[in-house]
């Protein structure tokens, strides 16, 4: 086996023992593993402001995208995040309006399986952050 | 193992064979029955019970589901679960026996999650899950679509079956996002090959129906210029003949009266209130888009086609040589197969049924020959008398039941079918379980599509969306009970709905939602999830179980 054939198993290796902490070895948190999203960081969200670029630079690519299934036609843009914290696992559900700008925020403890969701107070304006 | 073992442990297999096949009255040794969409037949449904039939029956103590985190069942029991990658299943499904290799193909609602096949995030498409060995179902790849909405269909047909395919192959129908009609040989399901796109720029796309016999083939579609008119789901039906899927054939675009491209709708009136040339079919104009497509093919002659999917709903019935050759007919306008004109429309259509404006026509399945128990003796000229049923569902498409009204699955006596009469409602209440509350839809979706001959008659297995999937005993169909019911317990994939709930409008819970509960030719059954919690696989117990054994109490 030479260096170069070897190069891809020793990323990949890298990759397994840093997912315990959610990372990867490019540095970039690995989607699939729970997060702590902190308190401090989640409350920087601000349903009618925050666009997806900025979800995505605060919180890394989402663990799942699907759309919201409130109607036979599919939805706004969900993204969806696994948190871990003292308190147990938790799923960070993000919708956005057509213009990809935050429209919910919720945070939901695995446990309960519910929480009301963080909205804009008023609609957003199209092309105003 | 010896030979003297494996003598005798084929013996006890065949033995068993012929006993499961003189219980349900399939005729072991003759050729294999090909029941629809893969031949024209439907099975007979004989009655296990004396000549009273199963009438009578008081309904059966339904116990009260657990709580929303934990798995409620009754007369069923898990044999085995997939994950399906985290990916929210969609409308559909479908269980193909592939020379003894059974695939599951399930359909996904639009989206994208990490394939760890390839270490890749694919947009949600297709996945093909091997399920042979039910109790381990292996998820064996996955098709993604190029479009971002999803795969929400599928029909499955074998070479073999197909009047001009290539033998031993085996061939999926499906469409990518609303954009187009693709097939798939899907022989070595580790590696699909895409075969040919049917028909692309399209911007509505639904169900798929392919009578594998025949290869005919109706898609739910929709393009830009094609001039048809819809409330609602803006779709309707294009058929092609499919027989050699390297070769697709278009036959006609099809739909209600008041819908096609030459239709005034800006001034079309009811064409119950006031018949004439530019009127509508039902209570909207135009009417709604066609949901589903049900052929029940040569033999039977007819095709069902509900419209309206949750509200102002119709439940057309087709005469199916007539809509298949209607547009070569000398009486047939120039344009027929593109822009009918309302006589072309009308030409193949049997009859329809009108629902309450709360209800919409999602799926209509007819089911051929089920006896009557009240009509078994004393009525009519004293022989047992057998009606053909249509089991049709509304959808409930909101969360939390707001704001829309109860969605049922209903029976409609279709004998007459240019009179079709509704004899029954399958209601599963809102308590016990407090479904409105519990987060996601509560109402119906679907019913298995599938054939399966033992339950063929004499259960249905209806989605209920966050009430689960909740099996029929129809064997008396003026009288129809629950007997079994699956309601999956939400797992690290589930994902959540937010709604209105008690005042606050934006409210997120957690919660497992059946699509679909689909059946395959071992009488499995697969509990596939909207919410991205996998497919469960099922098999009946106890009394459910009994009905279709002829075996115990069944029931009573």
């Amino acid at each position: 086996m030479t260096a170069k054939s070897l190069l891809p198993a020793m990323a990949l290796a890298l990759c397994w023992f840093a997912a315990s902490t959610g990372y990867c070895a490019n540095g970039t948190a690995d989607p699939t593993q729970a997060r702590d999203f902190s308190a401090a960081t989640l409350v920087k969200v601000t349903p009618g402001q925050t666009t997806k670029a900025q979800i995505e630079a605060l919180l890394g690519k989402p663990w799942r995208t699907t759309f919201a299934d409130d109607s036979d036609e599919p939805g706004p843009v969900v993204w969806e995040y696994r948190g871990e914290n003292a308190n147990g696992t938790y799923r960070v559900h993000i919708e956005f309006d057509s213009h990809d700008i935050t429209a919910l925020i919720a945070e939901i403890p695995d446990s309960t399986g519910e929480a009301p969701a963080r909205v804009a107070k008023t609609p957003p304006v199209p092309g105003k952050p | 193992m010896s030979d003297l073992r494996r003598i005798a442990r084929a013996f006890g297999l065949s033995l068993a064979v012929a006993c499961f096949g003189m219980a349900f009255g399939s005729s072991g040794g003759a050729a294999v029955e090909k029941y629809l969409p893969d031949g024209p037949n439907v099975p007979v449904v004989s009655l296990n019970e004396d000549q009273s039939g199963a009438a009578g029956l008081s309904p059966l103590p339904v116990p009260p589901p657990k709580g929303w985190d934990q798995e409620s069942i009754w007369n069923m029991k898990v044999v085995g679960f997939n994950d399906n990658q985290g990916r929210p299943s969609s409308d559909d499904g479908w269980i193909e026996n592939q020379n003894g290799r059974y695939i599951l193909y399930m359909t996904n609602s639009p989206g994208a999650g990490l394939n760890p096949l390839t270490s890749k995030v694919e947009n949600n498409g297709t996945s093909l899950i091997d399920v042979t060995d039910p109790a381990k179902p292996v998820f064996v790849h996955h098709i993604p679509t190029v479009s971002r909405g999803g795969a929400t269909h599928v029909a499955v047909c074998g070479g073999n079956t197909l009047p001009h395919a290539q033998k031993n192959h085996w061939y999926m129908l499906r469409h990518d996002g609303s954009t187009n009609q693709e097939v798939w040989d899907v022989t070595n399901p580790a590696a699909p090959v895409r075969l040919n796109v049917i028909i692309s720029g399209l911007i509505a796309t639904h169900h798929d129906w392919w009578e594998c016999d025949t290869g005919i083939a109706y898609t739910i579609s929709q393009t830009k210029t094609d001039g048809w008119h819809e409330t609602g789901s803006r779709q309707h039906v294009y058929i092609y003949d499919l027989s050699n899927p390297a070769k697709p054939v278009f036959i006609r675009q099809f739909g209600l009266v008041g819908q096609q491209p030459g239709a005034d709708f800006a001034t079309a009136k009811s064409c119950y209130n006031a018949p004439g040339p530019n009127c509508y079919e039902g209570i909207t104009n135009p009417p709604g888009g066609v949901h589903q497509v049900y052929s029940a093919g040569v033999q039977k002659n007819r095709v069902y086609l509900p419209y309206g999917v949750d509200k102002d709903g119709l439940f057309q019935i087709v005469d199916r040589q007539k809509l298949l050759t209607g547009c070569t007919v000398p009486t047939a306008s120039p344009n027929c197969a593109n822009s009918p004109t309302q006589a072309d429309l009308l030409y193949p259509q049997v009859g329809y049924i009108t629902s309450n404006p709360n209800q919409g026509g999602h799926t209509s399945i007819p089911i051929f020959g089920v006896p009557i128990p009240e009509e078994q003796q004393n009525y009519l000229d004293g022989k047992p008398q057998k009606w053909d049923l249509l089991a049709v569902t509304s959808e409930d498409t909101t969360n939390n039941c707001l704001p829309q009204s109860w969605k049922n699955s209903v029976l409609i006596d279709i004998t007459n079918d240019q009179a079709p009469w509704p004899i029954a409602t399958l209601d599963v209440p809102q308590f016990p379980g407090d479904f409105c509350a519990k987060g996601s839809r509560f109402g119906v979706h679907e019913i298995n599509r599938q054939i399966y001959p033992p339950y063929y008659g004499k259960l249905l297995i209806v989605a209920m969306f966050n009430a689960g999937l909740q099996v029929w005993d129809i064997r008396d169909p003026y009288n129809p009970r629950r007997i079994a019911y699956f309601i999956q317990a939400p797992n690290k994939n589930t994902a959540t709905s937010c709604g209105t709930y008690q005042g606050n409008t934006h409210y997120c819970r957690k919660a497992t939602f059946s699509d679909l509960g689909e059946v395959d030719d071992r009488g499995y059954i697969y509990n596939l999830d909207r919410a991205g919690s996998g497919v469960t696989i099922l098999q009946l117990t106890g009394d459910a179980l009994q009905v279709v054994t002829g075996q115990g109490r069944q029931g009573r």
